[in-house]
């Protein structure tokens, strides 16, 4: 049977994510950059009186900002300084690149992923000694924030991985699907690598480290036939419209809300997955294999409702 | 109480509701291939049989009507009908309802990212 349901309402949201969290940061970075230099400051290097304009010159360790004035054809210094190779600082252990450049590289490669990540990173302060703003003068070059959002980009993805989705969208996921998603397109099928990637992150619905931890052991072991299985599980789901009609023809009413809807999806989704297991059961008692027939279904239905997890009705029916 | 069957299309089959102002026809396989796909997550064949599958379907479609009409019942006392209605019958159901429980969070969750995301682009937008 080919795989599944779209979903994505999680892959949807992946993106969502890594751009929210991107626009996010942009914006932070923005806007430390705006606040260490208070307007007046930033209006006086932009609007010099003598009509002249900042460069930054670097070579090697060594920064200079320079006001150029074109009319006098002269440089008058603003800024200097030369960066102190610190052995104990971490992150100029390699000072190989331009730390500015490398903090790009490091931001482009791992997009900042989960809420937790972006906590840390607005919880740092700067420690670098490169670039520091004194009071007088206008920088507006300022490696610092970057650098340090750089890299902590990066270490935060690793927990970042796990954590990314407490938001749940199984039901995007179309497993248990029912819930979020509030479009039911059909999106194409994702690779297997991928599900397994967006599952993984889709744990913590409770947001448990050591759930989290569990259920990883768990699914690494998974062979593949179980891990097709699973993700069948997971993005299953009925689909929300259909549910909507169906709510809609049963009430009358044609205020059925969008949380009804995914509350009943969802609901019914689980009553399957009851009767399927007891379906299951009834085969292995009779010692049978093979796909469930109706008779199976029959039988776990009869003892769902000897169990009461079915409804019973108030009048009967007659006619079927 | 099951409405006459109307002499619609052969697809067509008419499960008994109250006596609503229109009679509610029922195409089959409205959740078919949904359901395949649930069946075999859950523990069947990657292929379930046709029958097998038609009958879940009936089976979870006079679940759900059975839910629905208890559930009015209730939202009746109240007035109209809410989440809240369903998530009382099945109080005693404790998967369920955890389920539901976090379905609805997690939808708030997620309504709130995306109205966060737009705020942020609006920003963005202003800023330059």
């Amino acid at each position: 049977m080919k795989s599944i349901v779209s979903n994505t309402l999680t892959q949807e949201f992946r993106n969502y994510n890594r751009l929210y969290f991107l626009v996010k940061d942009l914006l932070d970075f923005i806007r430390k950059i705006y606040s260490r230099n208070p307007v007046n400051d930033l209006k006086k290097c932009l609007a010099d009186e003598k009509a002249r304009y900042q460069f930054v010159i670097r070579a090697g360790t060594d920064t200079e900002v320079l006001w150029n004035d074109g009319r006098q054809s002269k440089t008058e210094p603003v800024y200097k300084r030369s960066i102190e190779f610190d052995q104990n600082h971490p992150k100029r252990m390699k000072q190989s690149k331009d730390p500015f450049e490398a903090a790009l590289e490091e931001q482009e490669e791992s997009p900042p992923n989960s809420p937790v990540g972006e906590d840390e990173l607005n919880s740092q302060t700067p420690n670098e000694p490169q670039n520091q703003t004194n009071g007088g003068h206008n920088l507006l070059v300022d490696d610092d924030d970057y650098d340090e959002i750089g890299p902590n980009v990066k270490n935060s993805s690793h927990p970042s991985s796990t954590s990314t989705c407490k938001l749940h969208s199984t039901i995007v996921n179309a497993n248990v699907a029912t819930g979020a998603t509030t479009k039911n397109k059909e999106y194409d099928d994702d690779e297997e690598e991928e599900n397994m990637e967006v599952e993984l992150s889709k744990f913590p619905s409770s947001a448990d480290p050591t759930k989290m931890a569990k259920m990883q052991a768990i699914l690494s072991q998974f062979t593949e036939d179980q891990m097709s299985r699973y993700e069948s599980f997971r993005r299953s789901a009925l689909q929300r419209s259909n549910m909507r009609r169906l709510l809609v023809s049963i009430t009358g009413s044609q205020k059925i809300s969008l949380p009804m809807t995914i509350v009943v999806c969802g609901i019914a989704k689980m009553f399957v997955g009851e009767l399927v297991e007891k379906a299951r059961i009834v085969m292995t008692e009779r010692k049978e294999s093979g796909p469930i027939r109706p008779c199976h279904i029959r039988e776990a239905y009869r003892r769902l409702k000897i169990e009461g997890k079915v409804p019973k009705r108030s009048v009967q029916r007659l006619f079927r | 109480m099951s409405n006459p069957s109307t002499g619609a299309s052969s697809k067509s089959k008419v499960s008994s509701s109250q006596p609503s102002e229109t009679s509610f026809k029922r195409k089959r396989g409205v959740f078919q291939k949904d359901l395949q796909h649930m069946m075999y997550g859950f523990g069947d064949d990657p292929n379930p049989l046709p029958e097998t599958v038609a009958l879940v379907e009936d089976i979870v479609v006079e679940y759900v009507t059975d839910m629905a009409h208890k559930a009015q019942d209730i939202g009746s006392k109240r007035g109209k009908l809410s989440v809240e209605d369903f998530l009382y019958l099945i109080r005693k159901d404790l998967p369920k309802l955890n389920r539901c429980t976090e379905l609805l969070s997690m939808q708030e969750e997620l309504k709130q990212a995306r109205k966060a995301f737009e705020v942020d682009e609006e920003k963005l937008g202003t800023l330059e």
